[in-house]
């Protein structure tokens, strides 16, 4: 993989270069986790299409690593099908080596909100407390291991998190774009699993990809 | 996750046939390539949905990629062909145009230098060379 690395580097110092092989990376993230998300739900193309509220043969276009003409909102209404958020963020070129190297069908799958972890905590007036509560009774976890959300909860208790109003979003896991404005980036456009709220207003904007 | 073997087909002459068409190549194209094969490379066929085209109509086992841009690349390649769950051999570089593949006979050549290194390996096919 540092072979992978090094090759990277090198063609990445054409700008031509990078743009195309990110775009092409974009592509192909997209479509795969369209697909994974789907096949993680158990449903068929046309399941997805009836609950994204489009055609069957729109979402075989949409899972082909070849199909370019993403726009937002069709993103929207998938997010909305597997209740899941997107993102879409600017990122720097140097961001792809571990995106690619970490490409993989379980990177790319995504809790639903009824199964996200973070929304699975009782929600109250002192939350910490009842967190702490949580993690004290015997009750809950018996003897045994914690179960995998019990064990996401527990990995997430990072002070601050839930913020004054209780109602805080989680941490970004990146803050890469600070202090970066300098640099040459690419967009990234992601499903991710929690909740989040769409802004509205600019962002209804369609993105277009490099055209196909 | 095992990783697949790239090979390139290597003329009589011992000339890395594909490498001197990606050469050939704008920047654009040629990362638009390097970013599929790498993919193919990492996920072989399975994860990455249409990555492969194919089987070409008439060549059981000629594969194709589909690189879309101002040039249509459509490089032909098979699985294999000595070990067909490990390995790809990328076998000549074509384009489409009005849906025919060029150069004229482009899948029955990539046949043709199939069964050559099904023959010999050692002698016409080499580890893929990447061209930046």
């Amino acid at each position: 993989m540092n072979e992978f690395s090094n090759a990277i580097r090198q063609g990445f110092q054409n700008k031509d270069y990078r743009h195309s092989y990110a775009d092409e990376f974009l592509n192909e993230t997209i479509a795969t986790q369209i697909k994974t998300l789907r096949e993680q739900h158990e449903w068929r193309q046309v399941d997805l299409a009836r609950e994204a509220g489009m055609p069957q043969s729109m979402v075989a276009r949409l899972e082909n690593v070849n199909y370019s003409s993403w726009s937002i909102n069709t993103l929207r209404k998938l997010a909305r099908a597997f209740d899941v958020r997107l993102r879409v963020t600017f990122e720097t070129f140097g961001s792809i080596i571990h995106e690619f190297e970490s490409f993989s069908r379980q990177s790319l799958r995504r809790d639903h909100f009824d199964i996200d972890p973070v929304f699975q905590r009782p929600v109250g007036p002192h939350p910490e407390r009842t967190e702490a509560k949580i993690f004290e009774t015997p009750g809950r976890f018996g003897n045994a291991i914690p179960s995998a959300p019990e064990q996401a909860l527990a990995g997430r208790r990072t002070p601050g998190w839930w913020g004054a109003g209780g109602g805080a979003a989680p941490p970004a896991p990146r803050q890469a774009l600070a202090g970066q404005e300098k640099q040459a980036s690419r967009v990234d456009l992601h499903l991710l699993g929690h909740a989040h709220r769409a802004q509205g207003g600019s962002a209804n904007a369609a993105f277009r990809g490099t055209a196909g | 996750m095992t990783e697949w073997t790239l090979y390139d087909y290597v003329d009589v002459h011992g000339a890395n046939q594909f490498k001197a068409w990606s050469e050939c190549l704008q920047k654009r194209e040629l990362a638009k390539l390097n970013a599929k094969l790498d993919m193919l490379q990492q996920h072989g066929p399975s994860l990455p949905p249409r990555l492969l085209a194919g089987p070409i109509r008439g060549h059981g086992h000629i594969y194709k990629l589909e690189i879309r841009g101002q040039v249509q690349l459509r490089p032909l390649l098979c699985k294999g062909p000595i070990r067909n769950d490990e390995e790809y051999s990328l076998l000549i570089g074509a384009i489409e145009q009005g849906w025919k593949l060029l150069p004229t006979g482009a899948a029955a050549e990539a046949e043709r230098r199939r069964q050559e290194i099904t023959t010999s390996p050692q002698a016409r096919r080499t580890l893929h060379e990447r061209v930046l």
